[in-house]
Order: C-alpha cells, then structure tokens, then sequence
C-alpha cells in the first residue's frame, strides 16, 4: 500500500485478533447502549409535552425557535451520520486513509453541531432557573450534548484504532460502531428536534 | 434417522489462544480485576452492607414511632425514611441479582468471561461510589422532601440544595452502573453462548436474566431522565416541580412511575428463573414443561410494565404494590412457576438443601403478602391502601423480603460455585430463622398497625389507637434487629467459606455435589480464571445429565 | 426461524405499543404514550438484534453420535486493569462536583482523561497486532515528536499560571519573600540532586511529583483566595513628550482587579408566560 508523506510501516491491517474474542461484541453493546439513549431522550420528551399540556404553550413570551438554526442542526447531524456509514465502507474496503478522513470529518460535524447548540442555547436566553420551560430546555439540550460529546469521543476512538491498524476488512467491527453510534447520536438529536421545533 | 448417519465435519477449530504478555500492566488485586467472579463476590458483599446500613436505618424509623415523644431522628424522620426505601431497593436487591447474574451467567452458557469485563468493572465501581456518595448525602445538610418513595413531586427550596443536589446525582451514578451492567450481561447472553445452547435450552436463572436486562435498558433511562430534571429544578429553582406548576405531579409519576412501578415486580423476575433452577437441581429431576416456565418468566417481565396502569389515580401508586385487576394478574405466572415447581418435586428423590427453605420462605411471604392484598379493600384503611401503616407491610413481605429470600436460596445453592465451599447448612438455617422471621414479624407488626387504623409517613402518632400503634412498631424493630443480625452471620459464614477453600485441598472441593444438570457445576469450585478448559457439546438443557447418559462421557 | 428471545422482546413492544396507544385514546395524556411508545420502540430494536444476533441455530449431529468437547466461547479473560477503577471515581467526582463547586468537577475530568487515554493505550497494546517493535515505532515517530513539546509547554504553562496565581493571592511585600524562597529552594534542590552522586529514580519522580502537585494546589489556593486588592496609580506619565507636542498624561489602573474572586451571576428570571 504505497503512501506518500510519512511512512510509519504500520502492521498489516486486515489480520484477525487470534484470542477467540469475538469482535462483533462491541456493535451489539453499542446497540444496547443506544437503545438506552434513545430512551432517556423520549422521557425528557414525555416530560416535555406534560408541561405543554399545563399552563404553558411553547415557546414561551419573549423566546423565539428560529428553525433556520433547527434545520441547520438537523443537517449538520445527517451529515455526521451518513459520513459515519462512509467510515464503514471506506473500512471494508481496506481504505484506511479514507476511513481516517471520514471519521474525522464525523468529529468535526458533531463539533460544529455542538458549537451551534450551544450559541442557540444562549441567545434563547432560557436558563435553568427562568421556568419550568428553561429547566427542560436545558435538560434536553444538555443530555443531547453530552451524546454528541460521546459520540466524538468514539469516533476519536476509532480513528487511533484505524491508524494503528487494528480496523480492517477483515476486523471492520469497530467500523460498525462508529455508523451504528453516529446513527443514535443522530436520533438523540431528531427525537429533540421534533420536541422542540416541531411539536409547537 | 439411521443409527449409522454420517456425522458432520466437526465445527472447524478455534485459533489457539494468544497468550497474554509476559508483564502485566497492573498488578492483579481486588481493585484492579475484571474477573466475572471476583466481581460477582464483590456485589454480593456490597450489597449486603449496604443492606445493614438500610436495616439499622429502618430499626432506628421503627423505634421512632415505638414510643410518644421519642425523638430519635427528630425532623430527619421523611428524609430517612426515603434512604431507607432507596437503600434497600436501589442498593440492595436489584445489585444482589445482578451480582449473582455476574458470576453465574458466563458459567451458565459455557462462556470464559463476560462480553465486556472492564465494563463490568466500572459498573461495579460506580455503584459503589454511587451507593456511598448517596448515603453521604444526608451529611451534607438537611436533603429535601421524601425522595422517589413520595408520589408528589419534590418541590425546589432553593438553600437546601447540595445534599439533595448529592442524592440526586448519586441516583443518577446508580441507574447509570446498573443500566451499564444490564447491557454488559444482556450481550452476553446473547453472543457468548456456548455452540448448541439456543434460547430455549438457557438455564433458567440466565434467561430471567435475559428479561431483567431488557426490562433495565427500558426502564432504567426513563428514571435517570427524571432524576436528570430532579437535580437541576433542584439546583435552579427553575419551578418545573413547583407546586404551582401545571402538571408537575404528571411529570414526575410518568418518570418516576416507569422504573419504580415495574422494579416492584421486576425483582421478582431474576427470583423465578433462580427457584427454578434450584428447585429442579435438588429435585434430580429436569423443570417440568421447562418452555411454558421461560414463557410464565417473561410474562412476568411484560406484566411489570402492564401494572404501570393498574391505578386509575397514579397519584398514589408510584412505587406501591396496588392491589388492582392489572396486579392482579402479575400473580398468573407467577403462580404458575410455582405450580410447575411443585409438579417437579417428587418427596422420595428430594434431598433437603438449605436453599429450599428459603424457596419455602419466599413463598410464605408471597402467599402472605396476596391474602392481605385480597382483605385489605374490605377493611377501609384509613389513608386508604397508599396512606396506610398497612403498605409498609406489604413492602415488606413482597418487595423486599421475598426478593430477599429467594436470593439468599441462590446464594446457598450455588455457593459451593461462589466460595469454594458449601456455606454452612446450619448457620444458614439460624440465618433463615433470623431473616425470615424478622420480614415477617415487620410485616405483621406493620400489617396490624394498618388495620387498627395506623396512618403511614407520619413521624409519630398522636391519633387513634395510639399505645397500640406503639407496640406494633415496638413488634416491627424487632423484626428489623432479627433481619440485621441475619445478614451479619450471613457474611461471616461466606468469609468463613471463603478462608477454608482458600487453604482446601481440591479433593475437598467437589465441583459438582448436587449431580446438577446445568454447566456451571462441570466448572471447577471455585472456577480457574477461564472457567472452563472445554465444555460439552449442547444438545439439549441439561448438558450434564446428557453427559453422564453418555456411556464413556463425552469423548468424540 | 424467530429466536424465544426476539419473540419475548417483540411481544413487550407490541404490547407496550398497544398500552401506549390505549392508554393515550383513553386519557388523552400525550407524555404517558409518548414514554411508553419510546419504551415499545426500544423493546422492538432489542428484539431486532436478537433476531440479527443469528446464534440460536444448533448445528445437526446424530443423536447416537458421542458429545464432542468444545472449546468455551468468548475471548481469553483481560488483564487486570486500574483503569476501571479511575472511570468510577472520575464519575463520582463529577457527581460530587454537582454538589460542591467547579474545581471539583475539573478534577473528575481530569481523572476521566486519564481513564479514557490509559484504557484506549492499554486496549491499543493488547491488540493482536500491537507488537513491542510497533509500540517503539510509535514512541518514536509520533509520541515524542509531537507529545514532548506539547506536554512541555502544557507543564509550564501550568507551572506559571499556578505560581502567578500564587503571587497575585499574597500581599506585597510576600510576594517577594515568595519568589527568593522559591528560587533557593530550586537552587538549593539543584545543588543537591547535582553534587550526590547517586539518586533514586523513584525519589526523584516522587520529588518532582509532589513539587508539581504542591505548586498546583498552591495555584488553585491561590486562585480560590483571589487577588489582593491594587492601588489605582493616577497622574502616572508613560510617554515622555516628543519635541514640540504637548505633554499628555495617560492616567491609567496599573491593574483593575478589586480584589474578589469571580462571582456567579444570578439567574435572571423572566416570566414565559
């Protein structure tokens, strides 16, 4: 596999772990996990449309959603998980170095998608402590970007292990991950996004 | 098909194993392993402590109300009695099985480890950390309100906040490490399987595992979201728990109500699968009609949530047995197991094991706990079933103390597997009196005070049939000191196992002393760090007794 | 062929989709459906990897056929690692933190940096593919080219924020006395560690270690404590005049700090009605 650059020899990727483990561990824990995320997400959701069902309506006086920036969130996040099912491609296929791009171009969406959420959730001027509304705003805004955070982290994860060679054609089970989890990350944000901006 | 039908190719062979490298990174002890039994050992001792904690704390509630004017506890009295719900279910019983899952699954279903060992690891730590941190959080000031045990939502007073804002998080670290571990053993359920072990031929303890592990997934996040909206209205005073806010209370029981409602049942669950097992193993028979009893297991599981509705308020009926048509119904298969199990024993081939006292013990507090259920709509508590002394009794038999018991019947049985040595058959028996008795003693104590018209949540009675009210909570603390000193003696025996095994000489450790049926006992006791060097081909739910059907065993 | 498990799964989810859409039709609580639709959703894609998970066929043998031994499944068990113990504590500090203040929760990230980057190289070395050759290789090329620099400044960058946080906490005269006291005691250290002519290894890390954490929580003292308060000089010249301009006086705060460590602002409260 000719490179230009720097050469740093690295160790055949598509040879098999020998231990028995069974690779595929980790994409069946990821599903769990998700599930379980997708879940919390619901809940603050439910929790949500229990307060639009009391006194308040959404949005409150003085707040305004923009869906400029809810479309522009959903976007990004689309983005990040269709590259995530890029990573798994360019890693069946051998391409290490395509698999290394893309999941670095996932990080760097899911940082953008964190970026923006974060300038909405301040300009929204809707704290934790204005009223129930703010209370769960920041709840659901916050638990989307813990997700979001983690789902970096991942990706950061799997990067290192397709640099040093461990993910392959033959091992392509943390590429697996990185799709199936950029993919919950994704729904985390769509279950929000129709909470928020949809159901008004 | 002939006798003489060509075999197959034999399933082609697994690479042999890498060896480790030779240094290690860390140095082996209790802190740093990920060994599945190890870990396994180590939940059940914490949840037991944990227990004790919760046992003095419930001693200290009773004598509270055992006298007029007692005052020790004072103003304490709400928030202890929510540390005291919390521990015992949050802290102990759930724990309790999920430690006895961690050690057994794997040895179950024929596996070297679990899926993800350091994950079991960290879901340990954290519940500990978490359980600590929680009963820690009393001494950061006075903590807020009730707790989850209140059906009313805990209304923000800004002031109080760090304790509160600590037993919230803790809670939190709690869900997250049991959730984590629900995971952990439910992909190992699902992939660790040893070749020919389909889901029909799991043990059964493995496959009510299987359910309390899906259960968990899909209950534990909903609870977490809740205590997520618990600590910040707490830190902020935002008012989403206000008593002026529209439909806080829905909030709050649709969040709390979703884990706490099916974990009254769901601790139930882990129960039928183990009693299963045991009552078949001392029995030498195999469970009768094994598939109809998975299928009674899991409609349990699906029951759990069902009882979710089974209050046309739920104001009240957060984290209560209600007696209703929908709980009701809980008690269909579940008596049905039950049915199957006494189908299964034959007197003449059963040989007395310690263990089937508690099975006997576990059923007693059941068929207490539903008689009371079916009398108590004609009695008119006062307070009804959720405001009266009665439901502490019900809590106790059927939440707590038949868990309890049928835990402790695993503990027994597989503790030839756990330590190394079979614990104590008497001392066992001394710690079945004591437990036993003490559930049931607060249980009736608690059960008369509800009929004489004793009021629950109340820090002292100062209405009604008073000085009978104090000699039922008199009646209730001793019930609760015989608990305490039961789960004392029972960690002295299994250190005792312990230390003896330790120094035993193999010859002295059978591997198998029940001639069970299940693959667990073909391990070693206690089982080397791989469990197994090989294990028999699986044709069928009793590998063992196919194996010694065998003639000439298992060689190919 | 459906596995028992799937079946099960798929049972609770339609059940727990006819409870939500039941119970949703009767009472006209939308969260109550919508939690419990999300808990059906759930129990269905638990049943899907069940289904995906494909291991409940038992391969065919002939019933007559001997029981054959096989090997057990899943991997050889890990090594023993301390690194799941620092995730735990890093979780619990975080959750203290919650209760306590923000320098407690820097600490929990910290810890969990340090677990998430001490498991990631301890999986990565445990690899089938990870060769001590390798690892070399990576030291080499990667680690100490682009690490040591990196690490370097963040260390000094600590150290002279840490110190600076410590001379803007002491009064005037004490800040003096501080900076002669420090520079003899590293002279001093210097002098000793130079002249002997054998030194641990071990009680060298172990003396750096603890000068670097003393000088840290000195830091953190430091900037708890918040700066001492100073003067506003007034009337001070800092240009001399050009030949031929006016002479200007630039009044200026030496330093604006009045001496307070950083407050929390309120929340603001408006009413969304």
């Amino acid at each position: 596999m000719a490179a230009s650059g720097v050469q740093l020899s690295l160790p055949p990727a598509d040879r098999a772990g020998d231990d028995g483990h069974d690779p595929s561990l980790a994409v069946y824990g990821v599903v769990a996990m998700g599930v379980a995320a997708v879940v919390v997400m619901g809940a603050l959701m439910a929790a949500w449309l229990a307060v639009e069902a009391g006194t308040q309506t959404w949005p409150p006086k003085g707040v305004t959603v923009q869906n400029y920036f809810g479309t522009t969130l959903s976007v990004t996040m689309l983005m990040s998980a269709t590259v995530g099912w890029w990573v798994l491609y360019a890693v069946r296929r051998g391409d290490r170095r395509q698999a290394a791009m893309a999941l670095t171009v996932a990080m760097f969406l899911e940082l953008c998608f964190i970026n923006l959420l974060t300038y909405v959730m301040r300009g929204s001027h809707l704290g934790p402590a204005t009223n129930a509304y703010g209370t769960l705003y920041y709840a659901v805004n916050a638990a989307t970007i813990a997700v979001a955070a983690s789902g970096i982290l991942v990706a950061g994860l799997t990067l290192v292990r397709v640099l040093g060679g461990q993910v392959g054609p033959a091992r392509p089970q943390l590429g697996w991950v990185a799709a199936w989890y950029g993919t919950f990350v994704s729904l985390v944000w769509f279950v929000m996004y129709t909470t928020v901006y949809v159901v008004k | 098909m002939t006798a003489t039908a060509t075999r197959p190719a034999a399933p082609a062979e697994v690479a042999a194993v890498r060896q480790p490298p030779a240094a290690a990174v860390t140095p082996e002890s209790p802190l740093t392993t990920s060994d599945h039994k190890r870990l396994g050992r180590y939940y059940i001792t914490a949840a037991v402590l944990f227990a004790l904690v919760g046992s003095v704390i419930g001693v200290l509630l009773e004598l509270e109300l055992s006298a007029k004017g007692i005052q020790i506890v004072g103003t304490s009295y709400d928030r202890l009695f929510s540390l005291h719900a919390t521990a015992t279910t949050v802290l102990f019983v759930t724990p309790l099985w999920i430690g006895l899952a961690t050690y057994l699954v794997p040895l179950q279903i024929g596996a070297r480890r679990l899926a993800f060992p350091r994950l079991a690891a960290t879901a340990f730590w954290t519940y500990v950390g978490g359980g600590i941190l929680l009963l820690a959080s009393y001494t950061f000031g006075t903590p807020n309100g009730m707790g989850i045990v209140s059906s009313v939502a805990l209304a923000p007073v800004k002031g109080v906040g760090r304790a509160t804002d600590l037993w919230a998080t803790s809670l939190i670290l709690i869900t997250l490490a049991l959730v984590a571990a629900a995971a952990n053993l439910f992909v190992t359920i699902l992939k660790l399987r040893a070749t020919g072990m389909t889901m029909a031929r799991v043990p059964n303890f493995t496959w009510s595992i299987l359910a309390l592990s899906a259960a968990i997934l899909l209950s534990g996040p909903v609870f977490l979201a809740g205590m997520l909206l618990v600590f910040l209205d707490q830190h902020y005073a935002g008012g989403l728990f206000a008593a002026s806010q529209g439909n806080a209370n829905l909030v709050w029981q649709h969040l709390v109500w979703l884990y706490g409602r099916p974990d009254v049942y769901l601790v139930a669950v882990p129960a039928l699968g183990a009693l299963s097992d045991v009552v078949a193993t001392h029995s030498h028979r195999r469970l009768l009609q094994p598939l109809v009893a998975k299928g009674a297991i899991f409609a349990t599981t699906i029951l759990a949530f069902a009882v979710l509705a089974s209050n046309a308020s739920i104001e009240r009926a957060v984290v209560q047995p209600t007696p209703s048509l929908l709980s009701a119904f809980i008690v269909a298969p579940i008596g049905l197991t039950a049915l199957l199990w006494l189908g299964t024993i034959r007197p003449a081939q059963l040989k007395f094991h310690v263990s089937l006292l508690y099975v006997g013990g576990f059923a007693l507090l059941l068929v207490a706990a539903g008689v009371n259920a079916a009398v108590a709509p004609s009695q008119h508590l006062v307070g009804g079933v959720n405001g009266s002394a009665w439901t502490v009794g019900q809590i106790h038999a059927a939440l707590i103390g038949a868990p309890t018991m049928a835990a402790f019947a695993a503990v027994y049985h597989w503790s030839p597997k756990i330590w190394g040595k079979a614990l104590n058959q008497l001392i066992g028996t001394l710690v079945w009196l004591c437990l036993f008795g003490g559930f049931a003693i607060t249980s009736a104590g608690a059960w008369a005070a509800g009929y004489d018209g004793a009021p629950w949540h109340v820090d002292n009675y100062t209405s009604g049939a008073t000085s009978h009210y104090f000699n039922y909570a008199k009646l209730a603390s001793v019930g609760g000191v015989l608990v305490f000193l039961g789960l004392l003696l029972f960690l002295a025996s299994a250190a005792a196992s312990w230390a003896f095994a330790r120094h035993a000489a193999p010859e002295d450790l059978p591997a198998d002393p029940y001639e069970a049926s299940t693959l667990e006992w073909a391990a070693a006791s206690p089982p080397p760090p791989d469990n197994f060097e090989s294990v028999p081909e699986i044709r069928s739910d009793a590998p063992l007794a196919d194996l010694r059907a065998r003639p000439g065993g298992g060689a190919a | 062929m459906v596995p028992l498990g799937s079946k099960a799964l798929f049972a609770l989810a339609g059940l727990g989709l006819i409870a939500s859409i039941a119970y949703g039709v009767a009472t006209k609580d939308s969260s109550a459906t919508t939690v419990l639709g999300f808990v059906a959703v759930g129990a269905f894609a638990l049943g899907v990897a069940v289904l995906l998970a494909g291991a409940d066929q038992e391969p065919w043998v002939a019933t007559d056929a001997p029981l054959a031994e096989q090997p057990p499944a899943g991997g050889r068990g890990l090594l023993p690692s301390a690194f799941p113990l620092v995730a735990a504590a890093a979780f619990g500090t975080l959750a203290l933190a919650a209760a306590t203040n923000v320098v407690v929760g820097v600490v929990g990230l910290v810890l969990a940096a340090v677990a998430g980057l001490g498991w990631l190289f301890q999986v990565w070395t445990e690899d089938g593919t990870y060769s001590a050759g390798y690892g070399l290789r990576i030291k080499e090329r990667l680690l100490l080219p682009v690490g040591l620099p990196v690490g370097v400044v963040a260390l000094v960058g600590a150290i002279a924020i840490s110190v600076s946080r410590v001379f803007l906490a002491l009064p005037e005269k004490g800040t003096r006395v501080a900076a002669i006291v420090i520079a003899i005691v590293i002279l001093l250290s210097a002098f000793a560690i130079a002249s002997s002519k054998r030194v641990a290894r071990t009680a060298l890390v172990l003396l750096t270690t603890f000068a670097f954490v003393a000088v840290i929580a000195a830091g953190i003292a430091g900037q708890a404590h918040g700066e001492r308060s100073f003067e506003k000089a007034k009337g001070i010249r800092h240009y001399a005049p050009l030949p031929g301009q006016p002479s200007t006086v630039a009044a200026s705060d030496t330093a604006g700090a009045t001496g307070s460590s950083a407050t929390t602002a309120a929340p603001t409260t408006t009413t969304g009605s």
